[in-house]
């Protein structure tokens, strides 16, 4: 779904259930779901509903798992070493 | 999508017992030896009172001049086993305020202990985005789509 819409561009939830080939309460559970995580945001149009993804957001999540995922690599690499050093 | 499945998963064989292994997250002198992200970085332990329930406090100066706080409690003590601490970062800093839980979990193997240290993200906690409920679900579905 968030691939779906990386390209930043506004699309119908009929669009992207067609996409998915799913049915459509699935569909909107899931949009639901990535709008309550405010991932992607709903605009309203009479009956079409159209959504985008938040792309801050996204980038805001990815940073801090890469950032934590290089600390905890980095600290375990000098555990690594310090216990082989403490060995001798 | 389980809750845990969000956040960072690091494994690591390492040639120590158990034992051995704990006792470098248990012992401040050792831990400012090792827990941080490159020997470049300095680590200042500034609180360290290893019991259920203690806290600690450590701060990071980076060779740039930039000093990162990082604050937590431990709150599961089981030596050499598991060990659970939470992990939040002070301001001033982009992710300051997210609440945050490390686990740390060791099973002896053949050459030693393997290690998983897992860090799951709670999101933020301050007032300023206590509307925002999607953190936890926003990493969830991170993983599962990216």
């Amino acid at each position: 779904m968030i691939h779906a819409l990386a390209d930043g561009g506004e699309q119908s939830a009929g669009e992207l259930g067609a996409r998915f080939r799913s049915a459509q309460p699935t569909i909107s559970r899931h949009l639901k779901v990535l709008e309550s995580a405010r991932l992607i945001e709903r605009s309203v149009d009479g009956r079409v509903h159209r959504f985008r993804l938040r792309r801050e957001s996204l980038e805001a999540a990815g940073a801090w798992i890469r950032r934590h995922e290089a600390f905890w690599t980095g600290a375990v690499d000098q555990l690594e070493q310090l216990l082989l050093e403490t060995e001798r | 999508m389980s809750a845990s499945s969000h956040g960072v998963e690091i494994h690591r064989v390492l040639r120590a017992s158990p034992e051995k292994v704990f006792a470098a997250f248990a012992d401040a002198t050792i831990v400012a030896r090792w827990l941080r992200p490159s020997p470049e970085v300095q680590l200042s332990v500034l609180a360290f009172d290893f019991r259920p329930g203690g806290g600690y406090r450590f701060a990071y100066d980076v060779p740039t001049g930039e000093r990162m706080v990082v604050a937590g409690m431990y709150r599961i003590i089981e030596r050499p086993a598991r060990l659970v601490f939470s992990w939040r970062i002070e301001p001033p800093d982009a992710h300051a305020g997210i609440d945050s839980e490390v686990t740390v979990t060791l099973v002896p193997s053949d050459v030693g202990t393997e290690l998983t240290i897992r860090h799951a993200n709670f999101g933020r906690a301050d007032a300023e985005t206590r509307h925002d409920q999607g953190w936890r679900g926003a990493l969830d579905l991170l993983e599962d789509q990216l």
